[in-house]
């Protein structure tokens, strides 16, 4: 396996487009990834010599679907190191996942179950909980972050009880960069007979991930982060949690027989993918993650690690310069963490940063508070603005995102 | 015209501290938020014989929305609500029109460079929201009819 930086960049048609214009400086992976050439090529050939529905029909063009739809599937599961390709669900993206999951294991809970969160959450694995606890009354507990934004794990068996059906949390946070020590959380929640869901929408980019040995029963993530298509994702249970699972989602596909009164379902994964699924979106999001898992995945760790750091002491920098005007959310310099870096400039809207920095540097940024309002209350932040790095970006990101800061700072001083 | 949005008459604008703040004995307040950005926009009024006599904003969100806030807070004397929807109604056609010769509300010129950005129209529509959202639900005492 290779890693070529410039080779990497230049797969990208949006890249090649943008630079060949002026400034373009992609720093927005978190929200959503770019999308090599080879899964546009492979999007646009399924669809202009193989499409046609799946599961269905007997035709050509319906075998070479179901094949390529099922291809993807396989070239997932490589993807996230599992054996049997049948715990791999195509979803419309990790808010579907976690929904499905709320539908389907809420339909068995009562009030006084408990479900336990954390206080970093995405909004996608928040109300769905939310919205579950005012149909069946179960409880809602959120584990505590430290002030770096870390799960604190350290009164964890006061949340995880003999009460907890189900510990939903992010496997990385989408603001702080935050990694969840999930062995740890794994181990208490299966002590109590609880499942694990991992939100891994922000973790699954920087693989490998291994699930069959993180110690989870469900994991969630999008496609359109991982360098492939938007409108799908992918739920991953362990087979004996999917056995158990309720479909969340009645209709076509996912049934094994139906009369008028009653239905019986088809097993995992096609009980849970109800109706016509995303199928070229499925095809592409296989080659993009069997693309990426053919890269030197450690190398490209490395890299992002680099540029974070640089990121982090050219912020220091400027906060030397500047009276300290910049904070910087998440673990500190050093310590492990996504390639994200979310920060707060002191009388600086993350809008106007993100509007100067488009318009005057040609560097996309996030500004806001991410879907995630209660993390940012906890900082007592309205809003940050956040950078976050894809395998693509290279020193000269960087270099503009710092010197775009400084001419932020002057200008909004 | 500077096409820039963070040009002089703006971040002016966004500085201006009269009519920020609270007023004693409003007759109606109300606070709109954006969920896409976090702004907050809290307005109280006082009022005479439904229209708007004394108005103080509480922005916290971005340059556009203070600058917005401030700008609306110098018009708005004499106003009630009909009359402050058709200039929200004004404001926002000049936003949205793609003919870039259609004529721009000209009270409203400075921030003609906003039109361009579609996804900071709502930052300088906020204040307007809030406005109009105490008038119609905002009383601390409702209105004899």
């Amino acid at each position: 396996m290779t890693f070529d930086l410039e080779i990497i960049a230049q797969q990208f048609a949006i890249i090649r487009h943008y630079e060949s214009k002026g400034r373009f400086h992609y720093l927005d992976n978190a929200a959503t990834a770019q999308i090599p050439d080879c899964v546009i090529s492979a999007i646009t050939e399924h669809d202009t010599l193989h499409r046609s529905n799946v599961k269905r029909g007997i035709h050509r063009l319906a075998e070479e679907a179901t094949d390529a739809f099922e291809i993807g599937r396989d070239r997932v599961a490589k993807y996230l190191g599992i054996q049997n390709s049948n715990e791999i669900i195509f979803t419309g993206g990790t808010t579907a996942g976690i929904n499905m999951v709320a539908l389907g294991f809420g339909q068995n809970l009562k009030a006084g179950d408990e479900i336990v969160l954390s206080q970093a959450e995405h909004h996608s694995n928040l109300v769905p909980w939310q919205i579950l606890k005012q149909v069946k009354g179960v409880s809602l507990r959120f584990l505590p972050v430290d002030r770096y934004g870390v799960l604190d794990l350290s009164r964890m068996e006061e949340f995880i009880t003999p009460a907890t059906k189900l510990v939903a949390v992010t496997h990385a946070s989408n603001v702080t960069g935050a990694i969840t020590d999930v062995a740890a959380i794994s181990k208490m929640a299966h002590e109590q007979g609880a499942k694990l869901l991992l939100d891994g929408a922000q973790m699954a980019p920087h693989g490998p991930l291994e699930l069959g040995g993180l110690g989870a029963d469900f994991y969630a993530f999008s496609g359109h982060k991982t360098y492939g298509p938007s409108g799908v994702g992918i739920l991953w249970g362990c087979m004996e949690s999917l056995e158990q699972l309720p479909p969340a989602f009645g209709g076509g596909e996912m049934i094994e027989h139906v009369t008028l009164e009653k239905t019986s379902y088809a097993d995992p994964p096609h009980r849970f993918e109800a109706g016509t699924p995303p199928i070229t979106q499925a095809v592409g999001l296989g080659v993009a993650l069997e693309w990426l898992g053919n890269h030197d995945l450690q190398g490209i760790h490395n890299h992002l690690d680099n540029l974070t750091k640089q990121i982090m002491i050219g912020m220091e920098q400027l906060n030397n310069r500047y009276e300290n005007r910049i904070h910087i959310l998440g673990p500190p310099k050093g310590e492990k963490r996504l390639p994200l870096i979310s920060f707060a400039v002191r009388d600086a809207h993350p809008h106007d940063i993100c509007q100067i920095m488009n318009d005057r540097h040609g560097v996309a940024l996030r500004g806001g508070h991410h879907c995630a309002e209660p993390l940012h209350a906890i900082f007592d932040l309205d809003g940050t603005t956040r950078a976050s790095l894809g395998l693509y970006n290279r020193q000269q990101d960087v270099d503009a995102l710092l010197n775009g800061l400084e001419d932020c700072i002057n200008i909004l001083d | 015209m500077n096409n820039n949005m963070y040009n002089d008459p703006i971040i002016a604008w966004s500085k201006r501290k009269e009519h920020m703040g609270t007023l004693e004995n409003a007759d109606c307040r109300a606070t709109e938020n954006n969920p896409l950005c976090g702004d907050r926009i809290s307005v109280e009024m006082k009022l005479d014989n439904n229209r708007i006599k004394e108005i103080a904003f509480h922005v916290r969100g971005c340059i556009l929305a203070k600058a917005s806030a401030a700008h609306l807070a110098s018009l708005v004397t004499g106003l009630d609500l009909e009359t402050l929807e058709q200039l929200k109604q004004g404001f926002r056609k000049s936003l949205k029109e793609n003919d870039k010769e259609v004529f721009f509300l000209e009270s409203h010129d400075v921030f003609k460079p906003v039109r361009s950005r579609k996804s900071r129209h709502s930052c300088v529509l906020l204040p307007y929201d809030a406005a109009m959202k105490a008038l119609r639900t905002g009383w601390r005492t409702p209105p004899r009819r």
